[in-house]
């Protein structure tokens, strides 16, 4: 605080010098006039700055772990706004607490000409928390059913309002997308890093394992399976279609996971993460082995191949994450009661040396944090010490999957190592490799396919807050994340001010922080897609359109709709823009025409099947239980 | 040398199949997929090939030396701006690239070579797919606002081993379909290419005369 005064010295000895800068100057042209904005509107949507003027309250947010980095950045966007905040009273009852608005007159009492009265105002200050991180942890904290050492303002989250957050009066903001692929790695020569001797000859069965496979081939060496390596091949081959110089391995590589609500629990996904049962597959031959000719003439589906002896090491995470719930609810096929639908998942995660045995989550020390594949090297490493050839077969045989943002953006969230010890690595033989990200249902992973919900755990990135218990810091804070600048014929609603560190618009900064992690933005202003494509393959609601306001509405088919929540917001005004799900048949053009108690009217009828408007350019929190902080 | 020249940079619209664009350097080529009309920029939409040959800017060597561990490192496809389309234009920073764009693959072979299949561009900035502003940045589309793939080690890092493409040309349309797919170039207006065919024509048909002449 004492440097806020000292930075408004400053302001003021600057003041002069830019004055006698525009005297000297003036030969040279017109210098821009500089003007003390008007106090801003306080207690009121959309920024919500204090309506006591109160300042520097603390909003703490918990739950993903994948939008911790990106929330922090956001959160240090924010609060640097903050250092060009209101002035504050500078004496007596209230010194620091409050901006001053009393010195001076209106319109800007004792603001100055730097002060940013569009973005932090009030100079609130943004906390990420990290109490038992995930994003189901953190709706739980934010109900109040988990406990914290903190009070959770918000939970940050990688899923929508879980069904067991624990209460009823959540509301969600998703303002960017990701997804999430299975990785394989399929590129590794394990062969080259000599006989694993763990493995050699040892025969690997599953509980309730049906078939009897054959045994690890017994001289211990292997090629790349992901690759599609077959017993026979060359181990330094490549995946057919790769575009790589051969030799290329006789098997199908293992490029794409089915899965999803209409696939069922004879998925391959189903099969490989969740089933228990003797349907599970153990055996990296039945995912690439399927050729008539090594199938007693009838070629197979994925799934379904000849076991080579080469168990699949499926790697368990960690059970809050969202990333995880995505995942399992792709996994989980739409199986009723599967193996996959409830945490703690991760029915047949990995555990030690025998990827089969002793396998689960419980007392598993192999459930690596979600998004960072480079923990399959550490397990490895953990369960074959200054081992390199059987630490590379465990990095040849497992499966992971991780979001497709830091995996584009954090090269070692992609990358896997060997950790040799006092073993030795082959001269020449790479000691780290990339992992390969699968397709899903024969979708490629990319930010189109995540906007369009095609990718089958496409999903939206959330902030959620409590409705029954919103501070206005908090509100103004997720507001500014979801609010986008005016441009011409649209746009958001509030032009955010000029990043005084680096130059440019704070709006600009909020996509390239959500970009800098592999995401993609979404704001007030991106419309929702069609009813069928809001659920992705997956079966989780991954709406496009919640960082615009919205309301969950009943309509009887009229231009007159009922606010399903009761009263509606006073922050709606006359003359928003109204729309639905794409192609739900709201008019274009459709307005608000007038608000009275829990009754919209519209300028058009809109169909009785809407259940859901939205008013693109404003963001999503309508009001606030403590204006006041 | 303009003889030469006028085959190369005057192509009339006409259809084509597997038309490519290569680098300067000759390391990127651009291979369009399907059937495309020559002489028209890419559509936004269309799916391209990207290949690489070997080259000492992303071989394994050069990888390792940036520190990637053993060069093992995710090679990123983005598309990027280049104004005016020439080299002394192409990116220097990571806002000239439209991260949105990016389409992986796990590394790059050892001597650098490495391909993309199946890459889609888009005229930028792109508010069907990617809902941007229509006053977002980068700019890339239609000359002088060429457009470049970039192929990155780390595209945050422009410190870290890249290239890029040769520029082309791509032109927006209303729902990101990859209608009218071109090759990337830009259409020879006919006001123009007419009549230098003229002269073309003209001049050659002078110069086979000549020869007749001297030749009895």
């Amino acid at each position: 605080m004492r440097n806020r005064k000292l930075r408004n010295r400053f302001v003021g000895a600057a003041s002069v010098c830019v004055a006698l800068l525009a005297t000297t100057l003036v030969v040279a042209g017109p210098a821009s006039a500089l003007t003390v904005p008007a106090y801003p509107s306080i207690g009121a949507y959309p920024r919500w700055f204090t309506a006591n003027d109160s300042v520097s309250n603390i909003d703490r947010a918990a739950g993903s772990d994948t939008t911790f980095y990106m929330m922090q950045q956001l959160s240090d966007d924010y609060n640097q706004a903050g250092l060009y905040g209101c002035t504050l009273v500078g004496s007596g009852s209230g010194e620091n607490a409050f901006c001053d608005h009393t010195t001076g007159g209106a319109p800007n009492y004792s603001d100055t000409t730097t002060t940013d009265t569009a973005d932090n105002f009030d100079s609130s200050e943004e906390l990420m928390g990290e109490n038992d991180i995930g994003s189901g942890n953190g709706q739980q904290q934010l109900c109040g059913i988990l406990p914290s050492p903190q009070k959770v303002d918000f939970s940050r989250s990688s899923k929508p309002i879980a069904s067991n957050a624990g209460c009823s009066t959540l509301a969600e903001a998703g303002y960017a997308k990701d997804s999430v692929p299975v990785t394989d790695v399929q590129d590794i020569n394990p062969a080259a890093f000599g006989a694993a001797t763990g493995y050699e000859g040892k025969t690997f069965t599953a509980l309730n394992q049906t078939f009897t496979p054959p045994a690890f081939p017994s001289n211990g060496l292997i090629g790349p399976v992901a690759a599609g390596w077959l017993p026979g091949d060359p181990t330094n081959c490549v995946a057919q279609g790769s575009g790589g110089s051969g030799p290329f391995c006789s098997g199908t590589p293992f490029n794409d996971v089915d899965g999803g609500t209409g696939t069922g629990a004879s998925s391959v996904a189903y099969r490989l993460w969740c089933a228990t049962d003797s349907t599970r597959i153990t055996d990296w031959g039945q995912l690439t082995n399927l050729s008539a000719a090594n199938n007693g003439g009838t070629a197979q589906t994925v799934g379904n191949g000849k076991p080579i002896g080469v168990p699949i090491r499926i790697i368990g995470v960690n059970k809050g994450s969202g990333t995880v719930a995505t995942f399992n609810a792709f996994a989980n096929s739409g199986v009723t009661g599967g193996g996959c639908s409830a945490s703690p998942f991760n029915s047949n995660a990995a555990s030690g040396q025998n990827p089969l045995s002793n396998d689960g989550y419980t007392g598993n020390l192999e459930i690596a944090l979600e998004n960072n594949a480079s923990q399959i090297g550490d397990f490895a490493g953990a369960n074959w010490p200054n081992d390199p050839a059987d630490q590379a077969v465990d990095i040849a045989t497992s499966l992971y999957f991780e979001g497709y943002g830091y995996y584009n953006t954090i090269p070692n969230a992609g990358t896997v190592q060997i950790e040799p010890g006092t073993g030795t690595i082959p001269t020449g033989v790479p000691a780290a490799y990339v992992v390969f990200l699968t397709n899903e249902n024969g979708i490629v992973p990319s930010i189109a396919n995540e906007r369009s919900n095609n990718y089958p755990t496409a999903r939206t990135l959330f902030n959620i807050w409590n409705t029954t218990a919103i501070r206005a810091s908090a509100a103004g804070f997720l507001n500014w994340i979801c609010d986008t600048n005016p441009v011409s014929g649209g746009g958001g609603s509030v032009t955010k001010g000029k990043d005084q560190l680096y130059g440019g618009n704070f709006d600009q900064d909020i996509t390239n922080t959500i970009q800098q992690y592999g995401f993609s933005r979404l704001t007030d202003t991106s419309p929702e897609l069609t009813a069928a494509k809001i659920t992705p393959a997956d079966g989780l609601v991954t709406p496009n359109a919640t960082c615009s306001a919205n309301l969950s509405i009943t309509s009887t088919g009229t231009a007159t709709v009922t606010d399903n929540a009761g009263t509606v917001p006073s922050s709606i005004g006359v003359g928003w823009t109204v729309t639905g799900d794409a192609g739900a048949g709201v008019p274009s053009g459709t307005t608000v025409v007038s608000v009275s108690g829990s009754t919209l009217t519209l300028s058009n009828a809109i169909p009785s099947s809407v259940t859901t408007i939205f008013f693109p350019g404003h963001p999503p929190v309508l009001s606030v239980t403590d204006p006041n902080s | 040398m303009v003889a030469i020249a006028l085959p190369i940079t005057f192509a009339f619209a006409g259809m084509a199949s597997a038309a490519t664009l290569t680098s300067s350097d000759g390391t990127v080529t651009l291979t369009t997929t399907g059937t495309v009309t020559a002489g028209t920029p890419y559509s936004s939409g269309q799916t391209i090939n990207i290949s690489v040959t070997a080259n000492t800017t992303m071989n394994n060597a050069s990888l390792a030396a940036a520190g990637f561990p053993s060069g093992a490192v995710a090679i990123k496809a983005l598309e990027c701006a280049d104004p005016n389309g020439d080299l002394a234009d192409l990116p220097t920073k990571s806002t000239e690239c439209q991260p949105d764009t990016v389409l992986s693959i796990p590394g790059a072979a050892s001597d650098g070579s490495m391909s993309f299949t199946d890459y889609t561009v888009y005229a930028l900035p792109d508010t069907v797919t990617f809902g941007e502003p229509s006053n977002g940045t980068p700019v890339c589309g239609t000359a002088p606002n060429f457009c470049v793939i970039g192929l990155f080690s780390n595209q945050s890092d422009f410190s870290k081993p890249h290239i890029f493409s040769a520029p082309f040309q791509i032109t927006a349309n209303a729902d990101d379909g990859g209608e009218n797919p071109g090759d990337g170039t830009p259409e020879v207006p006919y006001a123009v290419g007419l009549p230098l065919a003229a002269v073309a024509i003209g001049g050659g048909t002078l110069f086979l005369r000549r020869r007749k002449q001297r030749a009895a």
